[in-house]
């Protein structure tokens, strides 16, 4: 292949001479540009292997850190401070909104006895047995508000079931991660979460208002029915047969 | 007319009795599980039972196909008060025979409506 060092004009050489040696110095600088510019794909594709490469060593370190964090919880410590300890707070909320509701009832039976008492007496103005009245219809509402207890207590009872069940999960994931030969399993580790403290869950002071609200309020989902859907379904059912 | 109540939630049964005892059913036995709700039905006579959904280790709907599925308590009248409104479950508990279906929270008057559509 001639080059650039050949096609160098020489002395004693023809003006024909010269100007074909330019045309072929031309037709050689066209042919290096060409060279050069068919090779710029390849730099853009190692530059995009070298992102790539860094990237996936990014997730790498990632990931060996993670199983780093992992292998370093102690299973029986979340399963017990968090998990556990989150249900046996669950089970402490039924128990106490249990105790309410039957003080509650209690409370309502009194007022029912007293108001029945009462109606027992004789010559009782029209006023006086229209009060009754209203006490014993507040006394039914009263108790048919104490069914929150046993709502809420179905409720409470399908996490606490979910809670175990995650538990069940994660103690298993962290033993497995900690069977890893050469895993360097380190101190356990805190929870610096800004939210970690409601993990301790409720004490002798009670819950929040926030958390009340939330387990008193769980959305309905879209496929149940209400009583009016359900009276259309058993429109057709008078009465079974015996 | 004796009225078997059967839930697992002792506030629950206690609702019950009361809310019976104000519309004048003051004939009320109460079940703590499907299998005590059994025994009973086998002595007392039962005119009928209102029963909760979810209960362990017999629901309220495998209670209410062991109450069709025998002889003696085929035709009695079988409400599930429940909070298991789910379409799928309601269907399913109309398959199995329930006479009604009541929806947690409710009222007295829903309960005392729907006593009065089974009954008669």
């Amino acid at each position: 292949m001639q080059t650039v060092e050949d096609a160098r004009p020489g002395q004693g050489r023809s003006a024909a001479d010269l100007a074909g040696r330019l045309e072929k110095i031309t037709d050689q600088l066209q042919r290096e540009i060409g060279r050069l510019s068919a090779m710029e794909p390849i730099s853009t594709a190692e530059k995009q292997l070298s992102v790539l490469h860094e990237e996936l060593d990014g997730i790498a370190h990632l990931i060996a850190e993670t199983r780093t964090e992992i292998a370093g919880l102690q299973p029986s410590g979340i399963a017990y401070s968090h998990l556990t300890g989150a249900s046996d707070e669950l089970d402490a909320v039924v128990g106490a909104t249990e105790r309410a509701a039957v003080e509650i009832m209690v409370s309502a039976e009194r007022a029912q006895e007293a108001a029945q008492r009462l109606r027992n007496l004789a010559d009782l103005p029209t006023q006086a047995l229209r009060d009754l009245d209203e006490i014993e219809s507040a006394s039914v509402d009263i108790f048919m508000a104490c069914s929150f207890q046993d709502l809420t207590g179905q409720r409470i009872r399908k996490v606490v079931n979910a809670l175990a069940y995650i538990e069940k999960r994660v103690t298993t994931l962290t033993l497995l991660w900690q069977a890893v030969p050469g895993q360097d399993v380190g101190a356990p580790r805190l929870d610096h979460r800004e939210d970690a403290h409601l993990l301790n869950g409720p004490n002798d002071s009670g819950l929040q208002q926030d958390d009340i609200d939330m387990l008193l309020n769980g959305a309905a989902a879209s496929t149940t029915a209400g009583q009016d859907d359900i009276d259309a379904l058993f429109a057709d059912v008078a009465k079974p047969a015996h | 007319m004796k009225v078997l109540v059967v839930d697992d939630y002792p506030t629950m049964r206690r609702i019950l009795r009361n809310l019976l005892v104000q519309i004048g059913i003051t004939d009320v036995e109460e079940a703590g599980s499907g299998a005590e709700a059994l025994a009973k039905l086998q002595i007392a006579n039962v005119d009928l039972v209102i029963s909760d959904w979810n209960m362990e280790p017999i629901t309220g709907l495998e209670l209410l196909k062991k109450v069709r599925g025998n002889a003696a308590t085929l035709g009695l009248p079988f409400i599930m008060v429940t909070a298991e409104s789910k379409t799928e479950n309601v269907i399913e508990a109309k398959k199995a025979g329930v006479s009604n279906y009541i929806v947690k929270p409710f009222t007295a008057d829903t309960l005392k409506s729907k006593i009065a559509a089974v009954m008669g």
